[in-house]
């Protein structure tokens, strides 16, 4: 049997062109991920690809990725990516061995984001709006979410593949804990929203992310403010690494 | 204002760019595309075996609709689908039937009338002869050409074989030249509810970063209708006139004496 994901993603440059085009369709899509054969493909506009995949994909990891889709070109470039199965190497980099052969489960990507983000489980299923016993749950009976119960968690685990394509596992810890009012703190505050736009403008900011990867490098810390380009050194303090919960 | 073009010169173009080209009729969801005898049925209408398609296969994937706009969060919507997949021996042909949806696609198109349409029309009428959609929600033809050229550097260097109006601020005279790459897309209404968004601009090619002008043309109308297989061709067939039409005058006629050089 063959599977396959249908990646139709849309980027609307202006909120005027937004508001009047939001009813549009999307394209004529392509099978062969052909728009992966070229590097610097950005458009600012319409995305519409199609990844033809078999059964050992995740397709959540390329809703991961599609998540930013902001400069969708160029984050395939940075993943060192042909649409599919590259992709998805982020995804597999975090979850235990056993799981790597296997589509993603809502539980696999609780898992995934537990590791990455160095939290306990509770504290994800808080953020991604569900039970904090829920995981538990469908581990326990192996059971699976319905879809709508699960759609913040995919967007969170989308934010966590981007920012560790972007800025690596240990890089993305420290990011999550930086600054005077932490990108934790929007999701300990359950606002999803935001801590997409702030992910949005630093994990596709070549910029930013080097000058962070330095700054983890060194042990340094910089203060992230929403909105700004490249950051700002701000001080030679550790950077803080501590738990929730 | 009704676009006007000149007509195109129809030789058939000895150094094509043309890498790929898809077809896609969508139409309301309809579940019983997803039986097996279904299945069974399109792919044996198409030859089976001995067909054109001859490898089978299920397809069943997510379609993923995510919306990024500026102010708000990033949607996804997830959709399952499951459907049917034939591919030809060489794999330059693959024909995807899902519920609300039937493509061809290849990376070895000819000819519209020789080869793509006769290929495309027994599919449709497979399509219609065993699940009978009601109704044409879009219909797209996509046409993407990859233009290489020797010789060619820097962006700027595309100057006299790309029109120079798409390569807008390549052209630029002050920092034209320090562009490193440029995409831009466009979307064009052609009239009679026919719409061409184009893709266009710089790229490299992953396998070699050789560099090439990419020429992504979406040719498509979005308005539902009846589906009749004898309109869905007429409006094919208007639409790879229009893509050819546009093609040409997207490129300088020194580009397009170069493609047809043998």
């Amino acid at each position: 049997m063959e599977t396959g994901i249908w990646g139709q993603a849309r980027v609307e440059p202006m909120p005027a062109l937004w508001l009047a085009d939001t009813r549009r369709q999307s394209g004529t899509p392509s099978m062969s991920g052909f728009e992966s054969d070229f590097e610097g493909k950005s458009f600012p506009g319409q995305q519409s690809i199609l990844v033809d995949a078999d059964s050992s994909q995740w397709p959540t990891s390329v809703v991961g990725s599609l998540g930013m889709l902001e400069q969708l070109g160029e984050a395939l470039r940075q993943l060192g990516a042909k649409v599919g199965f590259d992709l998805a190497a982020p995804a597999a980099a975090v979850l235990p061995a056993h799981r790597q052969q296997s589509g993603v489960s809502a539980l696999d990507a609780v898992d995934a984001i537990v590791e990455m983000f160095e939290l306990p489980m509770e504290a994800v299923a808080a953020m991604a709006g569900i039970g904090r016993t829920t995981p538990m749950y469908w581990r326990r009976t192996g059971t699976s979410p319905r879809p709508s119960t699960v759609r913040d968690l995919w967007r969170l685990y989308g934010t966590a593949m981007s920012l560790q394509a972007a800025l690596g596992t240990a890089g993305t810890r420290a990011w999550l804990r930086s600054g005077a009012s932490s990108p934790l703190a929007l999701l300990e505050a359950k606002d999803l929203g935001k801590f997409e736009r702030l992910v949005s403008r630093v994990a596709f900011n070549p910029a930013y992310t080097r000058a962070f990867s330095a700054a983890v490098d060194t042990n340094a810390e910089f203060d992230v403010e929403v909105g700004s380009g490249t950051p700002a050194r701000a001080s030679r303090r550790r950077v803080r690494r501590g738990r929730l919960g | 204002m009704p676009l006007t073009l000149p007509e195109p010169i129809t030789d058939r173009l000895i150094n094509s760019p043309l890498k790929l080209v898809v077809c896609q009729v969508r139409f309301e969801e309809t579940a019983s595309v997803s039986d097996p005898k279904t299945g069974l049925a399109l792919f044996q209408s198409l030859g089976g075996d001995s067909g054109p398609y001859p490898q089978f296969s299920e397809f069943r994937g997510q379609q993923v609709d995510i919306t990024v706009a500026p102010g708000s969060p990033i949607s996804a919507q997830q959709t399952q689908l499951a459907g049917w997949k034939f591919v030809s021996d060489d794999r330059a042909w693959s024909v995807v039937i899902q519920p609300n949806s039937v493509s061809l696609e290849t990376t070895a198109y000819t000819t519209w009338t020789a080869d793509f349409e006769a290929r495309l029309r027994a599919i449709i009428e497979a399509v219609v002869a065993h699940v009978n959609p009601a109704i044409q929600i879009r219909l797209g033809l996509r046409y993407i050409d990859v233009i290489t050229h020797q010789g060619i550097e820097s962006p700027k260097d595309w100057r006299g074989w790309i029109c120079e109006s798409l390569l807008g601020p390549i052209m630029h005279p002050e920092f034209g030249s320090a562009v490193l790459s440029a995409q831009q897309q466009l979307e064009i209404d052609a009239g009679d509810g026919i719409k061409c968004t184009l893709r266009h601009g710089t790229v490299l090619e992953a396998t070699n970063a050789s560099p090439a002008y990419l020429l992504d043309w979406d040719i498509h109308t979005d308005a539902a209708k009846a589906l009749d297989v004898a309109e869905v061709f007429t409006a094919l067939s208007a639409f790879n006139h229009l893509a050819v039409r546009l093609f040409q005058v997207a490129i300088t006629p020194q580009m397009l004496e170069e493609l047809r050089r043998s």
